[in-house]
């Protein structure tokens, strides 16, 4: 860091002038007792709910139990910097943290301190990390497609710009990396005039698995328009409370200034197990699987704050998707039926898929985007609506493929489709793909045109395929881009692309 | 301990009636500290006022014998009271909702002086009488030395800290520094 030693002397010379008549005023408290990251102090008589207070060692906690006769502060820092009979000061102002664009492509702690050696952050603006959600006119309909550049779920599961899509699984399934491409895939926003600013919060994870993100990001040119806030699995509990509020509201921020924000919480189920330890601490009474009560609150005060804002407000918008991690594939647990309930959709991701190499291994028949639909192109639509159908219909007769041995040509050729479609669906991690070719990979499929070929060519033919339309039929890209539908024109030609190409193939 | 806490509300309550001047009120702390402190380190007090085999009235003669004289009459048999129903235990909270209690009835401040050496009586009585008129209260004070402020007063008054000493100074400049 560079040490300017003008602006040093200039401190000292300031400092030593008010040295007579400053006086630091407070009101303070003195800890009764600690332990578990939890402070129980005196005093403190008009302290705010969730006002940070100040202990020796620069140690900062959150006054979160107000009782009659003492104050229960949960800990930011290390409990062991502060003992009893320390003295405990009010600092009058509730959590909050530093916002704006100068946090772009950097990594920070839920209370917006930099963790990237980066130098410090100069925002000019903070907002609280607890903020009231908007109301019912302040609100718009989600309308406009948020492109995640994955196959499976920019068609069957899209999601809008304001919408609260959660992706649920168990562990290694592929939730994050679903998370991290749609981050990427925003790069292609920042060429048009609405770019989404993304901001990816983890919550209780490895430093090294964070490391690994925040390099991917990096590579990926995606950490230019990231933030990354990070409570990790060491950090004390209440770090991991409120790292998705504080995430919320540097997204926040991109929404209320009329520009659009992407916020990823990966993942809340750690969030819901920081906040049960914090509770049980505090001795607040347990409720089902000992979380407390107000758990359904602890999300849905969440992820209500994201929205799309009115044209009055400025049009802005926050996107939510929210990580679950599920136990043995169990939706019916306490935190994933509370979640499912709040947010407008899931993307249910299964084991069975992943081991069986469908990636990202997206439960078509689970999963569901509540309003996305209204928000997706009519190309898009056009296609996607075929797909799912053919896609259904192939997992039922699959089923009963395995049990009978000669199949009617009408079933066989489903099952064909059916794998066809499946096929082309996979798509490896980072590489993310633009609406126009998931557009002519899919209406080549659900047109029948991969019918006859050999499942294992499938990818090498897609490669070859949108090849072959960049280079021969660009205008087709350019029509799908600009006009967003697929007009009889434009499929005739198509067609005739697809045709000759498959003539080379 | 809900029956508890109705119990300490009681023996409160009748000790803050009985404390109606501040002096009356200083004399009942003093004593309820002093018989605090005296129980915790002396195990013979200790346990003469906790024994089960002692019977209570027999508790309650020595009790009287021995502090008739230096306690006040309401103290006195208020903690009579308390060693007749067992509640003795309780006196550590009792003294504390007493002081709550007494400091709103008669608007005493509770003042903590800290300054880096010892101020002589006159500076205390000056500093006590212009910090009574400043908060507008009757002021429990009390002065204690911290070498390690340097310079400067630290005045605790109640939940409120105001913090002149020349420590914090540093220490805020050094923070500022470190914030370059």
């Amino acid at each position: 860091m560079d040490i300017k030693i003008n602006q040093i002397g200039n401190l000292l010379r300031d400092q030593i002038k008010n040295i007579d008549n400053n006086v630091d005023v407070n009101e303070v408290g003195e800890v009764l007792e600690i332990g578990d990251g939890v402070a129980r102090t005196s005093g403190l008589g008009n302290v705010m709910s969730s006002e940070l207070v100040e202990f020796p060692n620069n140690v900062f906690g959150m006054a979160l139990n107000l009782e009659e006769e003492n104050v229960g502060v949960v800990l930011f820092g290390d409990s062991s910097l502060v003992k009893e009979g320390d003295t405990v000061k009010r600092t009058g102002k509730v959590v909050e943290v530093p916002v704006g664009k100068e946090l772009l492509g950097r990594v920070v702690s839920p209370l917006g301190v930099p963790i990237d050696g980066k130098g410090p952050i100069n925002s000019k603006h903070t907002l609280p990390i607890e903020r009231k959600a908007l109301g019912v006119m302040q609100r718009f309909p989600v309308k406009e497609p948020l492109q995640t550049g994955l196959k499976s779920i920019d068609s069957m599961i899209p999601i809008g710009r304001g919408q609260r899509e959660l992706i649920i699984g168990d562990r290694q399934t592929g939730k994050s990396a679903i998370a991290t491409d749609t981050i990427i895939n925003q790069k292609s926003t920042h060429s048009s005039d609405s770019p989404v600013y993304c901001v990816y919060v983890a919550i209780g994870q490895k430093a090294s698995t964070v490391a690994k993100l925040v390099g991917e990001l990096e590579a990926n040119g995606a950490m230019e328009y990231t933030t990354v806030v990070v409570a990790n699995a060491s950090d004390p509990a209440p770090l991991q409370y409120i790292a998705p509020y504080s995430g919320c509201a540097i997204g926040e921020y991109y929404r209320d200034n009329g520009m659009h924000g992407l916020i990823v919480y990966d993942d809340l189920s750690k969030q819901a197990t920081a906040y049960r330890q914090m509770s049980l601490v505090l001795r607040r009474p347990p409720g089902r699987e000992a979380f407390p009560g107000d758990v359904f609150y602890l999300h849905s005060r969440l992820l209500e704050r994201s929205s799309k804002l009115s044209e009055d407000l400025g049009s802005g918008s926050l996107t939510a998707l929210p990580v679950i991690e599920t136990q043995e594939g169990d939706v019916s647990a306490y935190i994933p039926t509370n979640v499912i309930s709040i947010t407008d959709g899931q993307i249910y991701l299964d084991t069975n898929l992943f081991n069986g190499g469908v990636r990202p291994a997206v439960d078509v028949g689970l999963s569901v985007s509540r309003v996305g639909g209204n928000a997706q192109i009519k190309a898009m639509k056009k296609i996607a609506g075929k797909l799912r159908l053919d896609l259904a219909q192939f997992r039922e007769l699959e089923a009963f493929a395995k049990f009978a041995s000669d199949l009617d040509e009408a079933t066989a050729a489903q099952i064909t489709r059916g794998r066809r479609m499946v096929e082309i669906l996979k798509q490896n991690q980072y590489v993310p793909m633009s609406t126009a070719n998931q557009v002519i990979i899919i209406y080549a499929a659900s047109q029948g045109y991969l019918d006859d070929i050999e499942l294992e060519s499938v990818k090498e033919f897609e490669v070859g395929l949108l090849e072959h339309f960049a280079s021969k039929a660009p205008e087709c890209i350019k029509e799908i881009d600009d006009t967003g539908n697929i007009g009889d024109d434009l499929a005739d030609k198509m067609n005739k692309t697809i045709e000759e190409f498959k003539k080379s193939f | 301990m809900k029956q508890n806490h109705k119990k300490i509300k009681i023996y409160s309550e009748s000790l803050c009636s009985s404390a109606d001047t501040f002096e009356n009120f200083q004399s009942i702390k003093r004593t309820l500290e002093d018989l605090i402190v005296l129980s915790k380190k002396d195990l013979t007090i200790n346990t003469f006022l906790k024994s089960k085999l002692i019977d209570s009235s027999q508790k309650m003669d020595i009790f009287k014998k021995a502090f008739n004289e230096a306690f006040n009459k309401n103290l006195l048999d208020i903690l009579l009271v308390m060693i007749e129903h067992d509640d003795i235990n309780l006196l550590v909270e009792v003294n504390k909702n007493f002081v709550t209690l007494a400091k709103k009835k008669l608007n005493i401040a509770y003042v903590e002086v800290t300054s880096p050496f010892t101020m002589d009586n006159s500076d205390q009585d000056n500093l006590a009488k212009e910090l009574s008129n400043i908060t507008n209260k009757q002021i429990d004070v009390n002065f204690s030395v911290n070498k390690e402020l340097i310079g400067g007063l630290k005045i605790k008054i109640d939940d409120m800290l105001f913090d002149s000493s020349l420590k914090t100074k540093l220490e805020n400049a050094k923070s500022k520094l470190i914030g370059v």
